[in-house]
């Protein structure tokens, strides 16, 4: 599936980055396909690139983001949330200082490194972006190999197209 | 077979239960009973589904193994390019240009760097260090922790000049590459690399520097032995207890089991018993092959072999890193681009199998094709498979000495001692979760 869908992938690559200054915030997509709701970013990524609008996605491999923290001024994350004070289907949308980031995307990565602890190992490191928005869909199902939920599935046009808003506008 | 082992009369009835060890790639879980004072049963579970793709790689075409294999994990994705090619060319007898073999063992560095990296200073030694995770290590230990992240990038960087990109590189092929690098995007990595071999060093007195207990099991070591390299793609597989084999032998002596507990299989020498693979068992077998700057380290720091001790797997990690670095340099220094990315192959009826050392431990790959170059059948042995019965009989003997202490230090001993391996469940089937029964 990546091959196809991210098939041009340019990644981070050097070492002396110098993409930090480009005006538009670099946009990063996470969770597994194969999981239920955690396709959401995956789902959301297929969207954005019909668009025409550069996605990262990001399954797996959460120290990456810490490289995009560093390289980039601002940055987009889409991410299943779950708080269990929405009912799923509900977008959330945090813009708030990035230090705080961390509370808001608590971890529920299987790997025991996720979105969460990227977020916290930042702060620490004091690299994280400048600004920082999250975008996710309250989830409920991460099963292996099910389909999103219903709830899920009938807000990802309107994920998508919330993170399409916040690129083209910066 | 019911094994026992004494433990403190004083003990009493104890239930621990630790719902997630953090810190390993994939999903399972560890159950220890105690009963009695005795250590009843230790079972490694590995309840991640079991993924099936020896049976989805049948009818495909054998070139294309190298790329669905390679996305059993996102960890050690050169390791399985790399076994698939290498058993693909033997079963069709293609023979690869030297400069492409040393192109391939620059690529493998590049993995160790970036899986080294990780697991010795952000999974690891978080353990020696007293701290959660690498996130309480990097309140009090920020430079190391900003050293792990750069040499990571830089076993990255590599990756992604050879292999088109950093994760789920696409450009190894059987026969070589689909596209060789030039000297020109070669040159930016060797700063990076002197770099990280001064950091290696640096990290590795660092590791020497952490508390081990004292644990040195029997162990039968395996690995990939080549006559003049430290092995990284080839050679013969051997063992600290006799074996000494073509790869070709390797389902003569190894045997995969089922048990009842694991949707990971479990290997055995056959009518012998567990084994370790990884770098602990290729550092017992071919230290000689070092280069001296790591031996010469290695024995400054008092490590050199035979070393049996699991918990000092991070301090080996470490000088394999090192070793990395140096091999990388060296190989730069020496590349020219080959005249042809790859060697053309053609299809045929063929079996071969190959055997690399991925940064766990030896991953070994058997294919068989029809006339049209399509897989009749597949086999793919992962490191992790391999060690996880030798993990089990590590807690079987360690257990047993620890469990005087109070159930927090026991279940963290115990995590530790399987983090000792960096198991990478993913391969092996995802996830561990350790309880610890005591009644």
């Amino acid at each position: 599936m990546h091959l196809l869908r991210d098939a041009l992938s340019e990644g981070i690559s050097g070492f002396g980055v110098i993409s930090s200054k480009r005006s538009k915030p670099v946009i990063l997509c996470l969770g597994s396909a194969d999981r239920g709701d955690d396709a959401q970013g995956a789902c959301c990524a297929d969207t954005l690139a019909r668009r025409g609008i550069p996605v990262r996605i990001i399954a797996g491999k959460a120290f990456e983001l810490l490289d995009y923290f560093k390289s980039h001024a601002r940055v987009i994350i889409v991410d299943a949330i779950v708080s269990g004070a929405k009912a799923p289907g509900h977008l959330h949308r945090f813009d708030g200082p990035p230090a705080d980031a961390a509370g808001f995307a608590p971890s529920c990565s299987t790997h025991g490194f996720g979105l969460g602890e990227a977020l916290r190992l930042g702060a620490v490191l004091k690299t994280l972006p400048e600004r920082l928005t999250i975008f996710g869909i309250e989830s409920a199902t991460f099963e292996w190999g099910a389909a999103p939920s219903p709830e899920v599935a009938a807000s990802m046009e309107k994920l998508a197209q919330a993170v399409a808003e916040e690129w083209e506008s910066a | 077979m019911s094994r026992e082992a004494t433990v403190s009369p004083a003990q009493g009835a104890m239930t621990i239960k630790v719902d997630c060890l953090a810190r390993v790639e994939g999903e399972g879980a560890l159950h220890v009973k105690v009963k009695s004072g005795k250590l009843q049963h230790v079972q490694v579970r590995i309840y991640e589904p079991p993924r099936l793709f020896e049976a989805f790689l049948r009818g495909r075409m054998a070139p294309e193994a190298v790329d669905i294999t390679a996305r059993i994990c996102g960890i050690c994705p050169i390791a399985y390019q790399m076994s698939a090619a290498h058993a693909i060319e033997r079963a069709w007898g293609v023979t690869i240009d030297p400069r492409v073999r040393a192109l391939r063992r620059l690529f493998y560095c590049g993995e160790w760097i970036e899986s080294h990296a990780l697991h010795v200073f952000c999974l690891h030694a978080p353990d020696f260090l007293g701290c959660q995770d690498v996130i309480e290590m990097a309140a009090t230990h920020k430079p190391e922790v900003e050293m792990a992240l750069r040499l990571k990038k830089l076993g990255n960087e590599i990756v992604r000049v050879l292999g088109g990109r950093e994760i789920h590189p696409i450009s190894a092929c059987v026969g070589g590459f689909h596209k060789v690098p030039s000297n020109e995007e070669l040159e930016p990595l060797v700063s990076e690399l002197e770099w990280g071999l001064q950091a290696a060093e640096a990290g590795a007195k660092l590791v020497a520097t952490f508390g081990f207990p004292e644990f040195n099991p029997d162990y039968e070591f395996v690995s990939l032995c080549h006559p003049e390299e430290y092995p990284l793609n080839e050679g013969r597989i051997v063992s600290s207890k006799g074996i000494d084999i073509d790869v070709g032998e390797f389902e003569d002596v190894f045997l995969e089991q089922h048990v009842k507990h694991s949707n990971a299989l479990h290997s055995v020498v056959r009518e012998r018993g567990s084994y370790q693979v990884g770098p602990v068992a290729r550092y017992n077998l071919n230290f000689e092959k070092l280069p001296d700057t790591v031996k010469m380290l290695a024995r400054e720091l008092h490590a050199e072999p035979p070393l049996a001790n699991p918990f000092k797997s991070i301090l080996v990690r470490s000088l394999e890193l090192m070793f990395a670095c140096e091999e990388a340099l060296r190989i730069i220094a020496e590349y020219a681009p080959p005249s042809e990315p790859h060697t053309e192959v053609e299809p045929k009826a063929g079996r071969g199998m190959a055997a690399t050392e991925a940064p766990r431990g030896t991953l070994y790959h058997r294919y068989e094709t029809d006339a049209g170059g399509r897989i009749e059948s597949a086999k793919i042995v992962p490191p992790t498979s391999q060690n996880l019965k030798r993990i089990e009989d590590d807690l079987w003997e360690f257990l047993p000495g620890i469990l005087h202490l109070p159930v927090d230090d026991i279940t963290w001993r115990a995590e530790q001692a399987i983090r000792n391996y960096d198991p990478c469940i993913s391969c092996a089937t995802h996830y561990l979760r350790v309880y610890l029964d005591s009644e």
